[in-house]
């Protein structure tokens, strides 16, 4: 992996947890929307999902898939920390050590 | 408008108890996350089919929309977005983007299946390792539903 492999990926992976966040701001329950509030959040999200796809798709051909997808549990500890502190969801111990065994179990796939 | 002829067998049943407030199994977050699974590990395999029959793509892959089969993992990816939006409802995003989890479960699975590329024996272990912290995860979950 180069570094601009590396740089791709992290655009990737950043792009696409902004538009997570973006879609739980527009369908959350607890933080209801105006309907024109929802749209723009749906609107933003689908822009970061969007930009993350394609940066996905140019990283693909270059990396066997069973590879290289494992490599985005990165966006699983930016995503934990982007919805603790933009969505102020708790991050309970036992979360927080599902987490931490999935990103290792993420990892262990990516290095073999 | 309700026929007016009354019928014995239904006379006969005890009236019907008041329901549980209790959403409809297909309003169920947890089948959304599990759909939303299925359906980006299928658009996942499908892209790397696609992206695979058009070589030498551009700096940001559109070379690869010629492909039919990319539409097609596009289509999967719609879906798997409108079933997401539903489970983040009611989930917390933190949680429901660890259960999703089990996509890296499903992909290596559908690659080693379908594309026939190797897994190696460590790689399985990351998958179980995966699948365990996946299962810390949905465990007290699954309890809280049971109470509910």
């Amino acid at each position: 992996m180069t570094l601009f492999f590396f740089l791709l990926l992290m655009a990737s992976t950043s792009s696409s947890v902004a538009g997570q966040v973006c879609f739980k701001r527009a369908m959350s329950d607890v933080m209801p929307e105006k309907p024109r509030d929802r749209a723009f959040w749906i609107g933003a999200g689908l822009i970061g999902a969007t930009a993350g796809f394609f940066f996905w798709l140019a990283i693909l051909p270059h990396f066997p898939l069973s590879y290289i997808y494992p490599i985005e549990a990165i966006d699983r500890i930016m995503l934990a920390v982007a919805a603790s502190v933009f969505l102020q969801e708790r991050l309970t111990p036992r979360l927080l050590l599902g987490i931490g065994v999935i990103t290792g179990g993420t990892v262990l796939v990516s290095v073999t | 408008m309700p026929s007016l002829i009354l019928e014995p067998d239904r006379l006969a049943l005890k009236p019907e108890p008041i329901p549980a407030k209790k959403n409809p199994w297909y309003l169920n977050p947890y089948l959304h996350v599990g759909l939303t699974v299925l359906l980006s590990a299928i658009a996942q395999i499908l892209f790397k089919v696609g992206s695979d029959q058009t070589p030498g793509g551009s700096l940001l892959g559109f070379a690869s929309l010629k492909s039919g089969v990319i539409w097609l993992g596009i289509g999967c990816m719609i879906g798997s977005l409108l079933v997401w939006l539903q489970a983040l409802r009611s989930l917390p995003l933190i949680i429901a983007f660890n259960l999703a989890a089990a996509t890296q479960v499903v992909v290596p699975l559908g690659c080693w299946l379908f594309l026939g590329e190797e897994v190696s024996v460590l790689r399985w272990i990351g998958v179980f390792v995966v699948t365990v912290g996946v299962i810390i995860i949905a465990k007290p979950l699954a309890k809280l539903e049971e109470r509910l």
